[in-house]
């Protein structure tokens, strides 16, 4: 299935996720410069959005990749249910393009924080976690603005449908405060839209998609998605 | 700035009085950052022979051959001045000239690392410099997407009025994408690619290549201020170049400018270059 790796001017992951699918059976990774506006995504069956600093996260992070006209390709794919993962700055964009409810604000610290970290997936079946429902998974994070907001309504129907698949926890699997590494509300480190085909998420599971890399919990998540675009 | 003694050198050489535009040319070619005249003396310490060197001295990076069909990229470079007097764009940038000397050559980027000079930080001053200096060469290095992956760091007093900002980078080529720096074929147009030059880095090389005075705050619009973001789409737009095989030279264009760069390729392709400025 063809799979989209959109890049933005300033993307820099692309070629993590490039490779990380490359691994997957079934999967044809290809890239697509932003440039090519809608007919890059014309054979799409799902697309993942990479991190980086798309347009310098000049504005605010993702803002301005969030107007592109390639934008537009990307609403209509969700529209028809095809799966749709943005990763960082790939969650930003897909926040600024109202796809995910919400906004991530610079970090409680205002520092760039690059750490592994313990995530505690949610017990609720998604398209993006099945297999490792309930379970504790370590991926690494690298962000300036991964505080998660919502207002109290959206952090309500979050909760209420379970679209919340993803919370920072600690090594015991206990979601509290000291294990919350940006200040986002509830621990909140992914979210799904209300069709479950969208997936937000600050950490990158493509950089713990070998155990040379230092765990390949992430892989689950890409496989999922890929096992996704052919339904 | 020249000195008396090449000023004569250049007027024995053309003839007569070098115009305004010569004499600038010149400050910037012969200045201690494009032709190393006072470090020259002193490169043969360095060993750039070897059975395994692909490319010695003289290009963008060094090249040397790590088998199975790869060459690995070695660059480095000192930003001390700037760094001095604006340690976060000084260091960001000198992180973004060293990146285009390796990705200049062909090569992918894929590692950063420096080695850190500074007084000791519990004068104010020193730890000034020290924090924007690491910010600095992270940021840049972050939002271009090459890791910083080492680093040396050590403090002396004999750093108070001076710091060292030496960064590297390293990179890989296989031997058929390998790019070289000179223009051989006459007719050819020289194509200038790449972030904007404003106010900030005019004349960077030759004010970089002075002793300090006093006027440092005067000197702070001469430092370039970095822009990862170009740096990036350069690097994007390079590759595809390299990949459709459009390419026959290619320069960075450092701090010496459009000088240096159009200069060195056709010298190196035995060509001439016009310019209309």
């Amino acid at each position: 299935m063809v799979i989209a790796v959109l890049r933005f001017p300033g993307t820099n992951n692309e070629n993590d996720i490039l490779r990380a699918l490359s691994l997957i059976d079934g999967a044809n990774p290809i890239l697509v410069p932003s440039r090519k506006g809608l007919a890059g995504l014309k054979d799409a069956d799902g697309i993942v959005i990479p991190g980086g600093f798309s347009y310098g996260d000049y504005l605010r992070a993702g803002a301005v990749a969030s107007v592109e006209s390639i934008t537009e390709g990307v609403r209509d794919l969700a529209e028809d249910g095809k799966p749709v993962i943005g990763i960082c700055n790939g969650f930003q964009i897909l926040s600024e393009m109202g796809l995910l409810p919400g906004a991530l604000l610079s970090n409680e610290s205002a520092r760039f924080v690059c750490k592994w970290i313990y995530l505690r997936v949610s017990d609720n079946a998604t398209m993006f976690t099945e297999r490792m429902e309930g379970s504790l998974i370590r991926l690494p994070i690298a962000h300036a603005e991964g505080n998660y907001y919502c207002s109290d309504d959206e952090f309500d129907s979050l909760k209420d449908e379970f679209r919340i698949p993803f919370r920072y926890c600690n090594e015991a699997g206990e979601v509290d405060d000291s294990a919350n590494p940006n200040g986002s509300i509830d621990n909140i480190a992914g979210i799904i839209n209300q069709k479950g085909n969208v997936l937000g998420l600050m950490p990158h599971p493509e950089r713990a998609s070998r155990a040379v890399l230092g765990s390949s919990d992430g892989l689950v998540i890409l496989e999922n998605f890929v096992r996704a675009t052919k339904c | 700035m020249l000195t008396k003694k090449e000023l004569e050198h250049a007027k024995t050489v053309l003839g007569r009085e070098p115009t305004e535009t010569e004499l600038g040319m010149l400050d910037v070619l012969w200045s201690e950052h494009c032709s190393y005249k006072s470090s020259k003396r002193w490169f043969y310490l360095f060993k750039t022979e070897g059975d395994n060197v692909a490319l010695g001295i003289g290009e963008g990076a060094g090249l040397v051959d790590i088998g199975d069909g790869y060459l690995a990229a070695v660059a480095m470079e000192s930003h001390n001045h700037p760094s001095q007097i604006d340690p976060y764009n000084g260091a960001a940038t000198g992180v973004g000239g060293i990146i285009r000397d390796v990705i200049s050559q062909g090569c992918k980027a894929i590692g950063l690392m420096n080695c850190l000079r500074f007084g000791h930080p519990s004068k104010p001053h020193n730890a000034y410099l020290l924090e924007n200096v690491v910010r600095g060469i992270s940021e840049y290095g972050n939002s271009v997407g090459i890791p910083v992956v080492g680093g040396e760091l050590e403090f002396d007093d004999s750093y108070d009025d001076n710091c060292l900002v030496n960064v590297v980078c390293v990179g890989w080529v296989k031997p058929e994408e390998v790019v070289r720096s000179s223009a051989k074929t006459p007719g050819h147009l020289l194509v200038l690619f790449g972030s904007t030059t404003g106010r900030d880095g005019i004349a960077g090389v030759s004010f970089a290549s002075e002793t300090f005075s006093d006027e440092e705050e005067d000197n702070r619009g001469a430092v370039q201020v970095g822009d990862p973001l170009s740096k990036k789409i350069v690097i994007d737009t390079l590759r595809e170049l390299i990949e459709e095989k459009l390419l026959e030279g290619l320069q960075d264009f450092g701090g010496g400018g459009m000088t240096s760069a159009a200069g060195e390729l056709a010298r190196a392709g035995g060509t001439g270059v016009e310019k209309d400025l």
